[in-house]
């Protein structure tokens, strides 16, 4: 028999590479390189489309039913029943998305019946789209079909919010993590997926690596979405900041506990 | 010592520990090279950012871990390494200066769900105590110790002959 401790040290493997801090410095410099850049091709797509798509939102829709982009949402606190009936907060963003319907470059919700490539968010043809989530008699109409939907806290200010959501055409997870990136700060973004199933929405109300369901903790997001379920993504930016580490909270297919 | 010399000094120092710690979380010692470097790489532009040349160690370790948890994400990632170092890799991997009872290890820490691994790494390998640990895994001391345990059990009943401490 053998201690954790011994059997762990015994069994880590050693560098094969050679320690050089020359290497490690220009790792660095290419490292910061690489953030400006990233800054400023932000900024430009913030400038070449009108409203700031793009970064921070990754949507995964079925290949033969994509019917809609979601874009960031700035701001949105939407807090709702258990039923899914909004109660209180600002507009929810779909309907925001839906009033920027028409305008160049806004490239927020389309029409459902209408199939967008997602690489070329399209303006919607019509703003007649989705029904607004305030009223949710059929909410996997709002919302688009797809896999999955992931958003990160790039470019977010203290105590914003973005989101994503989809009608889930697959089973799922979802999980909430760092991908590293710079300082990380004692407090980190907070995340809430919901799942609205039979008209009946559970939260799930994530930190770094821990995701509770009602009081029950649960670890992650195991198989928490079926085919058929509206799941909404959110992720918000603690007050206090998050220091400048990227956060993802993802949800659907390929996310989960692992 | 100036505070340039100390950053090559504990870039120097944290090389072997942090690639250690990484392979036994991914499995994979070439993956565990380049996170570590990654994380160091990081650590050069945050060092004029860090209080003291102290908080170092805690910084690069919590970036290491984050820079290797989203690494290891995909689940199709996992499994490869899991088949790569599995069993009977272990066999045909032994004349590589790796005995396979290492390599059993590193295949069965590397099986654990994601927090008993880090738990156990971060509280093991990089001894840490579990204040510590909770700290950076950013949840109580009482799961610390649950997933520890649980971890561990998980190791017996992946046939390694283990104590608790």
């Amino acid at each position: 028999m053998t201690d954790v401790r011994t059997l762990l040290h015994n069994s880590a493997p050693t560098p094969r590479r050679a320690f050089d801090m020359a290497e490690i410095r220009a790792r660095a410099r290419r490292g910061s390189i690489r953030r400006v850049v990233s800054w400023f091709a932000g900024i430009g797509i913030v400038i070449g489309l009108g409203v700031p798509v793009g970064p921070g939102v990754v949507v995964n829709a079925d290949r033969d039913s994509q019917d809609a982009i979601v874009t960031p949402d700035g701001g949105a606190t939407r807090v709702e029943t258990a039923d899914g009936e909004p109660v209180a907060g600002r507009r929810p963003d779909v309907e925001r998305d839906a009033s920027r319907a028409g305008r160049v470059g806004g490239a927020a919700t389309v029409n459902p019946t209408t199939t967008v490539a997602p690489s070329a968010p399209s303006a919607p043809s019509s703003p007649s789209a989705p029904s607004s989530p305030s009223s949710p008699s059929s909410p996997s109409a709002a919302y688009a079909s797809g896999r999955s939907c992931s958003v990160d806290n790039r470019g977010l200010s203290a105590g914003e919010q973005r989101s994503c959501r989809f009608t889930a055409t697959a089973t799922g997870g979802a999980y909430l993590h760092s991908g590293g990136g710079g300082e990380p700060a004692d407090v980190s973004p907070t995340g809430e997926v919901s799942v609205t199933r039979d008209g009946v929405t559970t939260k799930y109300q994530m930190s770094d690596a821990a995701l509770f369901a009602g009081d029950k903790s649960v670890g992650c997001g195991q198989k928490i979405i079926k085919p058929g379920d509206v799941v909404e993504v959110v992720l918000t930016e603690p007050a206090a900041g998050g220091g400048d580490a990227v956060w993802t909270l993802g949800a659907g297919e390929g996310w989960g506990c692992y | 010592m100036g505070r340039g010399q100390t950053l090559a000094a504990t870039c120097e120092s944290q090389y072997p520990r942090l690639v250690g710690m990484l392979g036994l979380y991914c499995g994979d010692r070439e993956l565990a090279e380049d996170l570590a470097q990654e994380a160091l790489a990081r650590l050069c532009r945050h060092w004029p950012r860090l209080p003291t040349p102290d908080d170092a160690e805690r910084w690069v370790t919590r970036v290491a871990l984050n820079l290797a948890k989203s690494s290891f994400r995909s689940r199709a990632t996992r499994r490869r390494i899991i088949e790569r170092y599995g069993p009977s890799m272990a066999r045909s991997h032994a004349t590589a200066g790796v005995t396979a009872e290492a390599l059993a290890v590193r295949a069965a820490v590397a099986a654990l769900p994601e927090r008993e691994r880090r738990v156990l790494i971060l509280r093991y390998f990089a001894d840490l105590p579990v204040a510590d640990v909770a700290t950076l895994m950013r949840c109580p001391d009482g799961t610390v110790k649950t997933l520890t345990a649980q971890g561990i059990a998980r190791l017996r009943s992946a046939g390694l002959e283990v104590t608790d401490d």
